[in-house]
Formats: structure tokens, sequence, C-alpha cells
């Protein structure tokens, strides 16, 4: 229901004048009290309706006052029992039943009204709320990621602060001159780590390898992934000791005892 | 009295009415009285012993049951307006059923038709509606003051109902204006 329509209907002037039926009356009251709006137009038309009667006054005989008081006084003393309400204007002669059917009709109205517009509400917020839960997890998960991310950095900062920690860079050999890596070596704690800035992404069935040379013979420090960027840049490789050139071949998926050479794609010497 | 005035009223006047007290109840006759029996009169067109009657048992109905006045509906003097005119417009009824009563032959109920009808001629008497244009006054009238119901209106007037509410509601617009 459009209060705004309702405003107009001329209902609220039928019930400021007290022309309509009870149903009518109970009718509007049930609007006043969901619709601001129409509550603030049935007191303006009470107040045009006092302001115009305000100018018609007749002074009653001075005896009628004392003898209305004199009739209260003698009224036995109910005052502070509520009586039934008069009803704000109705009309006489409205049947009881039609009278209350009409006001049950009017609330089961209102009722389904209201359950429809709650509904809606509902609905509404249901989705918002849906929306502010996904939202949530998102930021979840974010904060989550970046907090992993945090660690690992971290924990790389760690290493590179180290003092006894190594950085031997390792560049392109002329089978792939842009590749580059970098091996951080503790002399003492003999841990290596890789870290890849460049090399093409293996063909199937291929992986590569890093090496490390010891006494002149090769010696295997594992198999590795070209990591994905949101991963620790730094790959944990075996350790080593009395290293002199780090390098990095590509052998079939799962290593090789010895690294084909003719596909050594970054190396560098220790300092 | 005016209307600014009875805005004044003490804020717990009903508040102390509904609790009993006699002298706030008084002080309320003295603020509203005068206008009561201004419409009472109009309604029962100047029968001043049956207006007396009806202001008093109008305030009689006003102090039983001031505990069933709730504020949240209006104020106070559109609560007792309502009681005045209920009242008056009770007396005006008896008052025509008895002379129908007492005058039962056809000629007596015609004339008593007449005299209805005649009524609404000599609308123009009731100053409060008297600068309104004619045909707002005549329902204003019909309505407020002699307590006829819309379809009687509608019946009396030879106009659709339909009319008879727009125009109902386009007369109150027209008080309203009058009191800017």
């Amino acid at each position: 229901m459009d209060p705004k329509e309702y405003i107009s209907s001329g209902k609220l002037e039928e019930y400021v004048l007290g022309l309509g039926s009870s149903e009518s009356m109970q009718e509007v009251e049930c609007m006043a009290r969901v619709f601001p709006e129409v509550k603030v137009e049935i007191l303006a038309l009470q107040i045009t309706l006092e302001k115009n009667i305000m100018e018609t006054q007749v002074a009653p005989p001075p005896h009628l006052k004392k003898q209305i008081l004199d009739t209260i006084d003698q009224l036995p003393n109910e005052v502070t029992t509520p009586s039934p309400a008069i009803p704000t204007g109705s009309a006489p002669a409205v049947k009881k039943g039609k009278w209350f059917s009409g006001l049950i009709a009017l609330l089961l109205l209102l009722l389904a009204t209201l359950s429809v517009l709650n509904f809606r509400k509902n609905q509404q917020l249901t989705a918002e709320l849906d929306n502010y839960k996904s939202e949530q997890l998102e930021l979840n998960k974010n904060a989550e990621e970046l907090n992993r991310m945090l660690e690992v950095r971290k924990h790389e900062l760690r290493l590179l602060r180290d003092p006894g920690m190594a950085a031997i860079t390792l560049t392109g050999t002329p089978l792939s001159p842009a590749s580059l890596a970098k091996v951080y070596w503790g002399k003492t704690n003999q841990e290596v780590y890789l870290e890849v800035h460049q090399l093409p992404a293996p063909p199937s069935g291929k992986q590569y390898q890093l090496w490390g040379i010891v006494q002149g013979k090769p010696v295997d420090l594992g198999i590795f992934d070209i990591p994905a960027p949101s991963d620790s840049a730094l790959i944990k490789m075996k350790d080593v000791q009395g290293v002199t050139t780090f390098a990095v071949t590509l052998e079939p998926t799962g290593g090789n005892p010895d690294p084909t050479l003719d596909q050594m794609y970054v190396a560098g010497n220790v300092q | 009295m005016n209307y600014n005035d009875i805005q004044n009223l003490p804020y717990d006047l009903v508040q102390k009415i509904k609790s009993g007290e006699k002298k706030s109840f008084e002080l309320l006759y003295d603020q509203y009285a005068p206008a009561l029996y201004g419409i009472i009169l109009k309604i029962l067109q100047q029968d001043t012993a049956s207006a007396q009657d009806s202001l008093q048992d109008s305030f009689v109905k006003i102090w039983k049951n001031i505990a069933a006045f709730d504020e949240s509906k209006g104020s106070i003097f559109t609560w007792m307006l309502t009681i005045a005119r209920r009242t008056a417009l009770d007396k005006l009824d008896s008052i025509r059923n008895k002379k129908i009563q007492n005058l039962d032959s056809p000629v007596n109920i015609t004339q008593n038709q007449f005299h209805t009808h005649s009524s609404i001629d000599g609308i123009g008497v009731n100053e409060l509606v008297n600068r309104l244009q004619p045909d707002h006054q005549i329902l204003i009238s019909l309505a407020y003051f002699q307590g006829y119901t819309q379809e009687e209106i509608a019946q009396k007037l030879n106009m659709p109902l339909g009319t008879v509410k727009t125009k109902t509601r386009a007369a109150m617009q027209e008080l309203r204006n009058r009191i800017k």
C-alpha cells in the first residue's frame, strides 16, 4: 500500500470528521501506526478542525459548570478503572459482526503486506550478507597468503644476511645466454639455496638439475622445478662441501647420476 | 481563549485528570467548554436546553472515560470534540425520533422530511463553514453537524458517492488553507 495514495484517498478526512464506519476508523488507525506520514497528515487535519472550531466558541451559562462538577462528585469512584473506549468519532448502528470481520480482514491484509515487505527486505539482506561473507573469505585468503609469503621472505632474508653465506651468480651458457640463476651457499653449514632468475620452461619429460663441482667432479645437488612467482624464490637444495663451481643442466625427469654437459644452461664459479 | 493558549495547557493536565484530580478537570472545562458548546449548539440548531444537557453529558463522559484517552491518536481537544459531537448527534437523533413517534401520520412524516430538507437550505448560519464555497458548506454541514453518512448525503444531494468523498476532502483542504 502506498501511503501517499492513501493520504489522498479521502479516508483521513472522513476519519478526522468522524464520518467513516468503525471499520474504516480502525483501518485508518492501523495505517497511521504503520506509516508515519499518514499520522502526520491526520494530526494536521485534526489541527485544522480544532482551529476552525475554536473560532466559533459560545460561553455556556455559568451555572452549568457547577452542575457538571456536582454530577461528577456524585459519581461512584470509578475514574481510575478504564472503561471501554469511546470509539473516536465512529458512526452508530454498525453491526458488531461486520465491524469485527472487517477488522480481522484489515489486520490480515496488514500482516500480509508487512510479511511481503519483510520477506523482500530479508532476501535483500541475505544477499548482501552472502556478498560480505564471500568478500570476507577472499580477504582472509589474501591475508593468509600474504602472511605465508612474509614468513618465507623473512626466512630468506635471514639466510641472505648470514655472513657465512656466499652468493654465486650463475650466468647463461652459449646454449641459453639469457638464462640467469643465483646460488647461496653456506660455506660453514654447507646449505645450498637456488634462486632462479631466468630459465626457459623445460620441455615435457625433462627437469633441471643442479650440480656442484667438487675437486673436479660433478656432485648431484638435486632436481628442481621453476618456481611459480608467488612461491618462495629460494629453493633448498642438497648440502655440499668444498664446491668450486655450480651448474644447472637439463636432464630427463627424475634427474641423472651424471650431468649431460651439452645441456648446461647456467654456470658460475665460487669466488 | 484562542488556539495557541490551549497549546499552553500544563503538559501533565491529562495525567492529573486520569489520576482523579478534579481541579485539573475544572481547568479542562474552562479551556474547552465554550468551543464544545459552540459545536453542540450548531448540531442541535440553537436549542439551548438540549445543548446544555448535551454539554453536561459530554463532560461526564469525558470524566468517566478519561482513562481511555489515547494521546497517540490525537490531542485531548480532538478526543473531547468527538465525544461532544457524538453526544449532540445522539440527542438530535432522539429529538427527531420523538417527533416521528409523536406525530406518526403520513402527513407529519412528510412534514418531518421537509424539515430535514429545509435545514440543508439554512446551512449558512454556521459561521464555521460559511466562508467555504457553497457546495463544501453543504457537505460539511450535513456530515459534521447533522451526522449524515456519506451514503445518505450522496442520496440526499443526488450525487455519486465518489463525488461526495472527493468534495469532502476538498472541503477539508479549503478549511486547512483558511487557517494558514
